[in-house]
C-alpha cells in the first residue's frame, strides 16, 4: 500500500530528514549508515525519484520536485555523503543487540540484556493495570510497520502511543529516540566506558556533590536500595560530570537520572543526559542555573498571556509562581506528581520537547482555577505562598482520582484528573510550540544573566573578608575586570573556581594600569619563561609574573578576587617604604634578603619596562643610576646588596623616589569602560550564549564550529516530533555539506527553506513509503494537540473517548491509566 | 511502589498539630503565621529538621530538596498558637541565587550546619551575612548545629557513620552566634533532639509579633 505525501527533505553529512507539510502526517530522521541501497527510479511522470532502502529493509521513494541541476546534485551529495558514513555500518549489528526493539520483533517474550533497572529490580506500577502486554502488543505492530529504532518513521499514531504511556520495556528506547540521545550513543560508540575509565578513582567537588545524594535518589525504589542500583546511578553522575565539567553536578539531576535508570541502561541515561543539558534544558542545571531561571520568566510570561486574571490576582497577593513551578521544572515533575504519572509526562517531553514542561505546568493552572470551573476556582481565592502551594500539594495527590465523580456517563466518570491533566494540556495550549519557547529563551536570557550577575556580584563582594581600603566603587569596578579578564581570556580548563591564571592576570593588570598592557606579541614558552620569537626574554611579562606570584598567598597558582583585592590594596595604601620593601622581595628571588648581581640586573630591566612608554628623558638617566649607585652599594665581598642599601639607592635619586612615593600606585586606575560592562559574564553563560550565537550564525551560513566548546561530540538531529527544535541542526548539518561541497545554490540545500515558512519552496520533494496495508487503519485524524473547534470541555473529553475507545478492528482501546 | 506511595516533596502538609504539647482548637485564638526559612549546606539536615519538627519523624534517606519544600506547623506556645510557614531550601551552592525568593519577607530563619562539618558552618556564616544585610531587618535568626547524635559518645549506636567526629566545637559555634546576636542550639533530627526548641524559641521571640 502506497501513501505520498509532500514535505521537506533536508540531507546532512550524516542524516537524511524528512517533515511532511503539515508537520505531523509523517517525519523521520534516517542515518545514512542505515541505509543499504539507493536507486535512481525512472518512472514515467516523475523524472527525478530515488529509492532508499534501509537496515531495516524498509523502502522508502522519494520524489525530488525541482529541476535536473537539483536531482543531480543531491543524488552526487548523498551518494558523497553515505560513502563517508560507511565505517559506522559495521557497529550496527553490535549496536541493534542493545535495543529492545529488536529483540521485541524477533521473541516479543525474550529479553534482552542491557537495560533499565527495572529489568532486574521490577518496573514501578501494576503491569496490568497498566496494561502493558497491550500496550507492546500495539507497538510490535507499529515496528513491524514503521521501522524501529534507528530507521523508525513517525506517523501519527505514533504519538497517539506515547501519549496513553509507553510499555516498560520499550520506554527506554522510545525516549532516546524520540530526544536524539540513540544517535548520540550510536556516534560515540565506547566513550561512556572511556570517561569512565578515564576518570577512574578521581575525586572532584562534583562527584563529592553526587556521593551526598546517592543514597538520596527514589529511595523507595528497590534498586535503590542496594549496592548494585547505587552504583549504576554514582557511574552515570560521575561520567557525566566528567563530561561537562563546568556543569558538574546538580541537585536534581539525581532525581531525573534515577528516574529514567529504571527504563534505560546506563549508556542509553547517560547520553539521554547530555541530550537534557545541552538541548532540551540547556543551562538548567548549570552552576548558576540561568535556564531554569529564564524557563520561570517564560512561564510567568504564558501564565500572564493565557490567564491574565489568574495573574494578576498572584500579582495582588504578591505570591512568585516560582517557589512552585521551580521545582517542577527541574526535575521535570518527577518529584512533584506521583511517580507513574510522572514518566507519562516524561513521555511526552521527549516526544515533543520543553514545552511539554510549559503545557502541563499551565494545564495544572487552568484547572485548579475558576477558568474551566472545574475544580473550582481555588487558585484564585489564595492570599498567600503556603496556600497557594497547598491547593497544588493537594491537587497532584489526588491525581488518580475521578475528574468528574459525577457524571452520569459512566465513560466519564472513568476519567482521572490525570487523564484530564493530559488531554486538556496539549489541547489548550497547543499554540505553545518549541519555536515560541527558544524564542522567547532567547528573548529574556539578558536580562535573566544581567540579575544573576549582579546578584553573584553582591553575594561575592560581601564574601570577601578584606576590601582593603578600596571604595565600594572601586571594588565593583576590580569585581568587573576580574571577571571581564577571565571572559575573554576563556580557556578550556577543568578547575570549577574562578581563579585567575597567569595568562589572565596579564590581562587583567593590562586594564587596569597603562604599563601593564603587554603587546601580544607571538611568545613561546621556554622554561616557564616567555619568550618572543627571536627567543628573548620578555621583561614585562617576567615582573607581572613576579607580581602574580607575590598576589598568590595561598600559592595555589591561581588568583582569587580576595588575592587580587589584598596584593593591589597593599600596594596602593601603602607607603613609599612598603612599595620599596614589594620590588626588593619581587626581584629576590631566592628569598634570602640579598639581591645579587643577576636580580639587580633584572630589577633595572623592570624599571625600564615600567618607564618604557614615559615620554620624559628622566627615567634613562635613573635607571642607569641606579645600577651604577647598586653596584658601588653592594657589598664587595660578596657582591650583593640587602634591603637598607636598595632602599638608599632608590631614595638618592628623585626619579624613583617619585615613583615609589606616588608614581606606582597611582598607576593604577579604575576607571569602568561602559562597553565591557555588559560583558561581565560569568563563564558558564558566556558558554551558553557563545552556543547560542553559534546556532544563529550557523543559520546564516558561517560555520564557526571550531569555536563550539564540546565539539568532540558530534551533534546529531533530535526527533522531537514537531520537528521544530532539531531545525537548527538540521540547518547545521546542511551548512557542513554546503561548504563541504563548493556548490551551495541549489534549493534542497538551501538553509532558509529549512525555516519554518511554508511559501517560496519551489522545490517540493514527495515521499511515498511503501508500507503493508495495516499502515491505512492509522490515517484516521486523531489528535490531541490542534483542532479546529473549542466546543467546551465535555464535548472534548467525549470526542477523544470515543476515538480512543474503539479502533478500526473494533478492539477496545480505552484509557491505559 | 504503588502509584501513590510517592508524592510531591512538599506534600507531608501536617494537620494542625500542636508541637507536642496537645492539640489545640480553641477558636478564640486566632494563629499567628510565622514565616520562616531553612538555610544551610546540602545535607546538614534541613529537610530532617522540618520532618522531625511537623511529622515527628526521621528518614535515614531524605531525598535533597530541590528548589524549595514548604510546610506549615500549628504549635501553641503559652498564651498564643502560632502557625509556622517553612520553607525547606536546597542546600547546594548553585541553588544560592534562588535564595532570595524564599527569605523575603520571613520573620525568622533557621541556619543549620552540621557539627561534623567545619566547612558547613563557614557556609552557615555566609548565609548569616547574607540574611543580616538582605533579609527584612527584624529577622530573628538562629544558628543550629545538626547531627549531634553522631559525635555523643553513645552506648552502642548503629555503628556506621558514627567514626565520623565532632569538627565544630559548641563554644566555637556559640561565641560565633552571641557576637552576631543569633539563637544558638545543637540538634539532632535524628534523635529528636533540640528540634522543638528551635521553634519554640523563635516563636517565643520578642521580634515575632502577634
Ligand atoms: N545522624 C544524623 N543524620 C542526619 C541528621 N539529620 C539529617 N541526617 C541525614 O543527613 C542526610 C541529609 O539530610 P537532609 O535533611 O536531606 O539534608 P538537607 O539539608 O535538607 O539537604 P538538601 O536538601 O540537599 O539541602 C540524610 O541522609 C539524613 O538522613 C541527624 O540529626 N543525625
Ligand atoms: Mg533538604
Amino acid at each position: 500500500m502506497k501513501e505520498s505525501l509532500n514535505g521537506k527533505l533536508q540531507l546532512s553529512e550524516g542524516y537524511l530528514a524528512f517533515v511532511a507539510d503539515d508537520a505531523k502526517s509523517c517525519n523521520f530522521v534516517l542515518p545514512l549508515y542505515t541505509v543499504r541501497r539507493v536507486e535512481r527510479i525512472n518512472s514515467g511522470t516523475h523524472n527525478f525519484a530515488l529509492s532508499i532502502l534501509n537496515w531495516h529493509q524498509m523502502k522508502l521513494i522519494l520524489q525530488i520536485n525541482g529541476h535536473k541541476v537539483t536531482f543531480e546534485k543531491f543524488c552526487n551529495t548523498i551518494r558523497d555523503n553515505l560513502k563517508n558514513q560507511v565505517r559506522y555500518m559495521k557497529n550496527l549489528r553490535s549496536f541493534l543487540s542493545t535495543c529492545f526493539s529488536e529483540a521485541l520483533l524477533v521473541d516479543p517474550k525474550k529479553d534482552i540484556s542491557t537495560g533499565g533497572l527495572g529489568l532486574i529490580f521490577g518496573f514501578p506500577g501494576d503491569v496490568k493495570k497498566l496494561r502493558d502486554r497491550y500496550k507492546t502488543k500495539l507497538w510490535i505492530e507499529y515496528l513491524q510497520t514503521n521501522g524501529r529504532n534507528l530507521t523508525l518513521v513517525k506517523v501519527p499514531y505514533f504519538s497517539k502511543l506515547v501519549r496513553v504511556g509507553l510499555p516498560n520495556k520499550l520506554r527506554g528506547e522510545i525516549w532516546e529516540l524520540c530526544s536524539g540521545a540513540i544517535f548520540l550513543r550510536f556516534v560515540n560508540d565506547g566513550m561512556y566506558e572511556k570517561l569512565q575509565k578515564d576518570n577512574a578513582g578521581k575525586v572532584s567537588l562534583s562527584t563529592e556533590e553526587i556521593e551526598k545524594d546517592l543514597n538520596r535518589s527514589l529511595p523507595e525504589y528497590p534498586a535503590y536500595q542496594t549496592k548494585e542500583g547505587i552504583n549504576t546511578l554514582r557511574r552515570v553522575l560521575t561520567a557525566y560530570s566528567w563530561k561537562d565539567p563546568e556543569l558538574g553536578y546538580c541537585q536534581a539531576m539525581n532525581i531525573v537520572a534515577s528516574a529514567i535508570l529504571i527504563y534505560m541502561s546506563e549508556e542509553q541515561a547517560f547520553w539521554t543526559l547530555s541530550v537534557l543539558c545541552d538541548r532540551l534544558i540547556p543551562g538548567y542545571y548549570s552552576t548558576s542555573m540561568y535556564g531554569a531561571i529564564l524557563d520561570q520568566i517564560i512561564f510567568e510570561h504564558y501564565v500572564q498571556n493565557k490567564m491574565p486574571l489568574l495573574y494578576e490576582h498572584f500579582q495582588n497577593v504578591d505570591v512568585q509562581l516560582s517557589v512552585a513551578c521551580l521545582p517542577w521544572f527541574l526535575s521535570l515533575y518527577i518529584n512533584s506528581m506521583p511517580l507513574l504519572f510522572a514518566f507519562r509526562v516524561l513521555d511526552c517531553f521527549f516526544m515533543e520537547g520543553p514545552r511539554v514542561l510549559f503545557q502541563i505546568g499551565l494545564e495544572i493552572f487552568l484547572i485548579n482555577s475558576a477558568i474551566l470551573k472545574i475544580n473550582g476556582d481555588e487558585l484564585l481565592t489564595i492570599t498567600d505562598d503556603g496556600q497557594f502551594i497547598h491547593v497544588l500539594k493537594k491537587y497532584f495527590s489526588t491525581l488518580d482520582q475521578p475528574a468528574h465523580p459525577n457524571n452520569k456517563n459512566q465513560k466519564i466518570r472513568e476519567i482521572t484528573k490525570f487523564n484530564e491533566l493530559m488531554m486538556v494540556a496539549f489541547k489548550e495550549f497547543s499554540n505553545i510550540t518549541t519555536e515560541s519557547v527558544i524564542e522567547l529563551r532567547k528573548t529574556h536570557q539578558f536580562k535573566v544573566i544581567h540579575n544573576i550577575e549582579s546578584f553573584t556580584k553582591r553575594g561575592q563582594i560581601r564574601n570577601l573578608k578584606d576590601t582593603s581600603k578600596f571604595s565600594k566603587n572601586d571594588i565593583s569596578i576590580i569585581y568587573d575586570k576580574f571577571y571581564n579578564a577571565q571572559f575573554y581570556g576563556k580557556q578550556k580548563s577543568v578547575r570549577n573556581d574562578s581563579r585567575m591564571d597567569l595568562n589572565t592576570f596579564y590581562r587583567f593588570l593590562g586594564s587596569i594600569s597603562s604599563w601593564a598592557k603587554l603587546d601580544d606579541e607571538n611568545l613561546t614558552k621556554e622554561n616557564g619563561s616567555p619568550r618572543d620569537n627571536q627567543g628573548r626574554r620578555l621583561v614585562g611579562y617576567e615582573f607581572i609574573h613576579k607580581l602574580f606570584i607575590h598576589f598568590d598567598q595561598s600559592q595555589s597558582g591561581g588568583l582569587t578576587l580576595q588575592d587580587v583585592i589584598c596584593g593591589l590594596g597593599k600596594i596602593i595604601f601603602g607607603d613609599l617604604m612598603s612599595r620599596i620593601e614589594l620590588f626588593f622581595n619581587l626581584h629576590d628571588s631566592d628569598l634570602d634578603g640579598y639581591l645579587f648581581k643577576e636580580e639587580i640586573l633584572q630589577m633595572s630591566e623592570s624599571f625600564l619596562f615600567i618607564f618604557r612608554n614615559r615620554n620624559d628623558d628622566g627615567h634613562l638617566g635613573s635607571v642607569s643610576n641606579f645600577i651604577r649607585n647598586a653596584f658601588e652599594y653592594t657589598d664587595s665581598h660578596n657582591l650583593r646588596m640587602s634591603l637598607p642599601s636598595f632602599r638608599m639607592v632608590v631614595l638618592a635619586d628623585g626619579y624613583l623616589e617619585e615613583f615609589f612615593d606616588s608614581g606606582f600606585a597611582s598607576s593604577f586606575q579604575f576607571i569602568e569602560p561602559t562597553e565591557e560592562r555588559s560583558k561581565g559574564l560569568g563563564r558558564e553563560i558566556f558558554n551558553a550564549l557563545m552556543s547560542d550565537g553559534m546556532r544563529l550564525a550557523e543559520k546564516f551560513g558561517k560555520r564557526i564550529n571550531h569555536a563550539k566548546p564540546k565539539s568532540h561530540i558530534p551533534s546529531s538531529p533530535d526527533q522531537n516530533n514537531s520537528s521544530n527544535s532539531n531545525r537548527n541542526d538540521m540547518t547545521s548539518h546542511v551548512q557542513s555539506l554546503e561548504s563541504s561541497n563548493n556548490n551551495a545554490e541549489s534549493n534542497y540545500n538551501d538553509s532558509s527553506s529549512l525555516m519554518p515558512r511554508n511559501n517560496s519552496q519551489d522545490s517540493f520533494i514527495s515521499v511515498e513509503s511503501q508500507k503493508s496495508s495495516k499502515m491505512q487503519r492509522n490515517e484516521s485524524p486523531v489528535s490531541f494537540g490542534s483542532d479546529e473547534e473549542d466546543d467546551g470541555l465535555m464535548q472534548e473529553v467525549d470526542r477523544l473517548l470515543s476515538e480512543f475507545s474503539i479502533d478500526e478492528n473494533g478492539k477496545k482501546l480505552t484509557f491505559f491509566l | 511502589m504503588s502509584n501513590t506511595s510517592r508524592q510531591s516533596t512538599l506534600s507531608s502538609e501536617s494537620p494542625a498539630r500542636a508541637g507536642g504539647e496537645g492539640t489545640n482548637q480553641q477558636p478564640n485564638l486566632k494563629p499567628v503565621q510565622v514565616k520562616l526559612v531553612l538555610l544551610g549546606e546540602a545535607a546538614v539536615g534541613k529537610s530532617s529538621l522540618v520532618l522531625r519538627f511537623v511529622n515527628n519523624e526521621f528518614q535515614e534517606n531524605k531525598e535533597p530538596t530541590i528548589g524549595a519544600a514548604f510546610l506549615t506547623q500549628k504549635c501553641r506556645l503559652e498564651d498564643k498558637v502560632i502557625k509556622f510557614e517553612i520553607w525547606d531550601t536546597a542546600g547546594q551552592e548553585r541553588f544560592h541565587s534562588l535564595a532570595p525568593m524564599y527569605y523575603r519577607n520571613a520573620q525568622a530563619a533557621v541556619v543549620v550546619y552540621d557539627v561534623t562539618k567545619a566547612a558547613s558552618l563557614d557556609k552557615a556564616k555566609s548565609w548569616v551575612k547574607e540574611l543580616q544585610r538582605q533579609a527584612n531587618p527584624n529577622i530573628v535568626i538562629a544558628l543550629a548545629g545538626n547531627k549531634i547524635d553522631l559525635v555523643q559518645p553513645i552506648e552502642e549506636s548503629e555503628d556506621e557513620s558514627t567514626e565520623s567526629g565532632r569538627q565544630v566545637p559548641t563554644e566555637e559555634a556559640k561565641a560565633y552566634a552571641n557576637e552576631f546576636g543569633l539563637l544558638f542550639f545543637e540538634t539532632s533530627a535524628k534523635k529528636g533532639d533540640g528540634v522543638r526548641d528551635v521553634f519554640t524559641e523563635i516563636g517565643m521571640n520578642d521580634l515575632i509579633k502577634i
